[in-house]
């Protein structure tokens, strides 16, 4: 059981990072390109 | 023995584990935009700009706050960055006129660029109970950049949809690139990513960016040379933008009418020697038109800038006054002229 709750501990953990590197991601590869017109 | 066991589902590698760890954090990735709603960006806005002249944030925030308007009468003032640059700030204007004993919502939607296709789409979320429209007018409006058209087709500035923007637009045909990202994903997307690290850098910081005006007061005057396409543009306008933007302005005005608003223009200062002659010929012509056409729908005029011994030295261009104790005047001015019109009304 004690086992299982590490597995877990680990999927979220891994997860909330990948979550935080996909937003990394498409905010460094989009947020320009969506970003590039604001105007003045 | 239970903490060991843990320690070893923590750490060995897995195939389900990682699995289920792709599936989490896709999860919490696309809950990213549906976890940020109206309410934080309304109340919040300097937590997601990008800088305190992040207009797009700032506007994003003033739009929702009309959402949030009762039906009570409203006094609402839109216009482009000629109207935002005068006043010294849309909460010292809204300030103001609530100091001289207005007794209605005070909204002021001045944005970056905003053609009149644009004020007619944010006047969509404008409170329902009527009352007040003023609207900067000029010729600067009815000849807006054409690459204003597709940038807001390719990538919408905002955190909040504009329907009736996109309808402007698709009658003039405007289609965005296939690879913009506005086009397919929701504005709120297209909105937050840009902004997602600026948001996550000062969560829990208390370091919320509070907007200001677009140039620091005391910048030296834009030199002429960084407008040169844009006068050559001016010089010959193609009839049909300044058609466009004419038959937006009368929509607006006509949507407003029914909806139960008196409607004025707004004049915002000018310094007509920063362009050369021909040009400034130009854009005096379009004044003329955009007068004959106020004339003709029966619209007044508030020119706050009367006697306000307002010079080309005080504009950093053609249309931007950049000038701490005029910005205030003029602030004070429009407050005034407001508030004298409520009561007429």
């Amino acid at each position: 059981m004690s086992r299982r709750f590490g597995q877990l501990a680990q999927a979220t953990l891994l997860g909330v990072a990948l979550a935080g590197a996909s937003w990394w991601l498409a905010s460094a590869a989009f947020g320009r390109l969506v970003f590039r017109y604001q105007g003045f | 023995m239970a903490v060991e066991d843990f320690w070893r589902g923590l750490t060995e590698p897995s195939g389900p584990v990682l699995g289920l760890a792709v599936v989490v954090g896709l999860a919490l990735a696309a809950a990213v935009p549906a976890a940020i709603d109206d309410a934080m960006l309304r109340d919040r806005p300097g937590r997601f700009a990008t800088d305190p002249r992040d207009d797009a944030a700032f506007t994003t925030a003033r739009m929702l706050r009309m959402d949030e308007a009762s039906t009570a009468p409203a006094i609402l003032v839109l216009g482009g960055s000629a109207v935002r640059e005068a006043l010294t700030s849309p909460e010292a204007l809204i300030h103001e006129v609530v100091e001289r004993g207005v007794r209605a919502e005070v909204h002021v939607v001045a944005s970056a660029d905003q053609t009149l296709y644009l004020s007619d789409a944010i006047f969509d979320r404008a409170p329902r109970g009527g009352g007040m429209l003023v609207l900067g007018m000029g010729a600067y409006r009815v000849a807006p950049l054409p690459h204003l058209q597709q940038a807001e087709a390719d990538a919408p500035r905002f955190g909040v949809d504009l329907p009736r923007l996109r309808e402007h637009l698709a009658e003039d045909g405007v289609v965005a690139k296939p690879w913009a990202v506005g086009r397919w994903a929701s504005p709120r997307l297209s909105f937050l990513l840009p902004r997602a690290w600026h948001a996550v850098g000062r969560w829990g910081s208390g370091d919320v960016l509070e907007a200001t005006n677009w140039w620091p007061y005391g910048s030296p005057p834009i030199a002429q040379v960084v407008f040169e396409d844009y006068a050559a543009w001016l010089r010959d306008v193609p009839e049909s933008v300044v058609v466009d933007q004419f038959q937006a302005a009368e929509a607006l005005v006509r949507r407003a009418r029914d909806a139960g608003y008196d409607v004025a223009l707004l004049r915002t200062p000018a310094n007509p020697t920063y362009f050369p002659p021909d040009v400034a010929q130009a854009m005096g012509a379009l004044d003329r038109r955009v007068d004959e056409w106020a004339k003709g729908h029966g619209l007044d005029w508030v020119d706050p800038g009367v006697g306000l011994d307002i010079g080309p030295r005080d504009l950093i261009d053609w249309c931007h006054l950049n000038h701490a104790e005029k910005e205030a005047a003029w602030t004070s001015a429009l407050a005034d002229a407001l508030a004298s019109r409520w009561e007429r009304l």
